[in-house]
């Protein structure tokens, strides 16, 4: 029978309605998704250096600009969230901490935070 | 006496597909609920399919969406909700039948497996007292099979092989309490690429679940007793 | 129906993520503050010749290969791909991931010569 209604994997990204720990794992997935994104883009930058100097130094002259420093920004933001959750997830995957899941997320999203402007201090 | 808009997800294969919201302008009382409200509409629509039976939160059947979140529609107070409009649709990650009414046989298929024993001897209330004539109180396992766990779950909605929180946490209740099941070859099944290692911890099942079951809870249970067999080698 | 890979496969996925907060902060640290920065080539070569620094690299390459690509494996899996599919996505995986880490050592490799 036909049926409109079940999940997809769009419904990975649908929070509306749902708790704190859902909105953990649907960050964690998309993190994660953007992390082998970039690691692949970054393999690609990497190639330059096979090309020579000209080559490596002429695309860091290409990055060197505002727009590319603050998607550093939003990288390291992605990477301290999945790192730090990650943490969280391991922890609970071992019964700890599981009643106060909720917490510990908030604490992971607001050291993500403060520290993603930490180093947007040590950027400037 | 208020008057609330109700919008019900109306669906049956063959005539109303594709799927429509009907409207239905209702009033209500204090102690108005959902399922009351779906009773008294039938009453003009005899076309209207839902499920229920026992109305006080015991049996399940009457699990469904209501202003998108999952609830039992019998003790789901309408003023309680708080909007002008009330959206009622069937639970997620089920096939519809038709209406508000949902194909459970994929639910109870995945929970078989499981081989779930009824009675459990744990976490009675410390001030139960059964009365005189009757020796013990016979406490029933929390979960009333109801499906809300796995309308919510993220990965029961991609992941149709996945066996889902509440057969999870059936099966974590074998192994905390076997009471003559085979609890080793449960837990070997749950060790799974689609058993208790496609969950990620979202923990909305836990949240959801109207019984106390706490799935999420149990399945990084069965998982913490997975890990340490492995890393000690039992 | 049980795969007993799978609690073994988590836990490698779980031990590569916490070992790589450590070798990606320490990669992310190398970076920062390696002196005059990475910003031409000739400061990569300088910053690579340092044989601590080329073994951090080198872990950290085959690290976050390995953890990327088991993250893949765990996505397609929430599509609900049955063993046999998932058995070949292994193998497939792993010839990538060999194949990328080969790759990056290249990159090294010709970088110091």
């Amino acid at each position: 029978m036909s049926n409109s209604r079940t999940g997809s994997t769009k419904g990975w990204f649908d929070v509306k309605g749902k708790h704190a720990g859902y909105v953990a794992f649907a960050l964690h997935r998309a993190t994660g998704i953007l992390l082998v994104l970039y690691l692949f883009l970054h393999f690609g930058v990497l190639t330059s250096l096979l090309a020579g100097p000209e080559a490596y130094n002429g695309m860091i002259h290409l990055m060197s600009n505002p727009v590319v420093e603050i998607l550093e920004l939003g990288l390291i933001f992605v990477i301290l969230y999945h790192g730090l959750n990650g943490i969280r997830l391991g922890l609970m995957a071992l019964n700890i901490g599981v009643r106060r899941h909720e917490a510990m997320f908030w604490i992971v999203l607001a050291a993500s935070g403060i520290l993603t402007a930490v180093a947007a201090t040590a950027m400037l | 006496m208020d008057r609330v808009t109700f919008k019900i997800f109306r669906y049956k294969p063959g005539s109303i597909d594709p799927p429509r919201y009907d409207t239905f302008e209702v009033e209500i009382e204090e102690h108005t609920t959902v399922l009351d409200v779906l009773e008294k509409l039938r009453l003009d629509d005899p076309s209207l399919t839902y499920r229920h039976s026992c109305h006080h939160a015991s049996c399940g059947t009457c699990a469904m969406r209501v202003n998108g979140k999952e609830v039992l529609a019998c003790v789901t107070n309408v003023r309680g909700l708080g909007t002008s409009e009330v959206v009622v649709e069937p639970l997620k990650n089920a096939p519809v039948v038709s209406d508000l009414v949902v194909d459970m046989v994929p639910f109870y298929e995945k929970y078989s497996p499981v081989d779930r024993p009824l009675i459990r001897k744990s976490e009675f209330l410390p001030e139960s007292r059964p009365p005189e004539d009757v020796e013990d109180y016979t406490r029933l396992e929390d979960c009333i099979e109801c499906g809300i766990c796995l309308s919510v779950c993220p990965v029961a909605g991609s992941d149709e092989r996945y066996m889902g929180p509440a057969a999870l946490a059936a099966a974590a209740r074998v192994i905390q309490e076997p009471r003559g099941k085979d609890a080793p070859a449960i837990l070997r099944m749950v060790d799974d690429e689609h058993g208790c290692w496609r969950c990620h911890a979202a923990m909305e099942c836990s949240a959801a679940c109207p019984s106390n079951v706490d799935p999420g809870g149990l399945i990084m249970y069965l998982r913490k007793r997975l890990i340490l067999n492995k890393v000690l080698g039992r | 129906m049980s795969n007993e890979n799978e609690t073994s496969a988590w836990i490698l996925q779980a031990a590569t993520g916490f070992l790589l907060v450590i070798l990606l902060g320490l990669h992310i640290l190398a970076n920062h503050f390696s002196k005059g920065g990475l910003l031409s080539y000739d400061q990569v070569v300088r910053h690579l010749s340092n044989p601590l620094i080329l073994l951090l690299e080198v872990a950290f390459l085959g690290t976050v290969v390995f953890h990327a690509l088991a993250g893949v494996r765990a996505i397609l899996l929430d599509t609900g791909i049955p063993r046999d599919a998932d058995e070949k996505l292994v193998k497939i995986l792993a010839v990538v991931g060999v194949l990328m880490f080969l790759y990056g050592v290249w990159i090294f490799a010709r970088l110091l010569a």
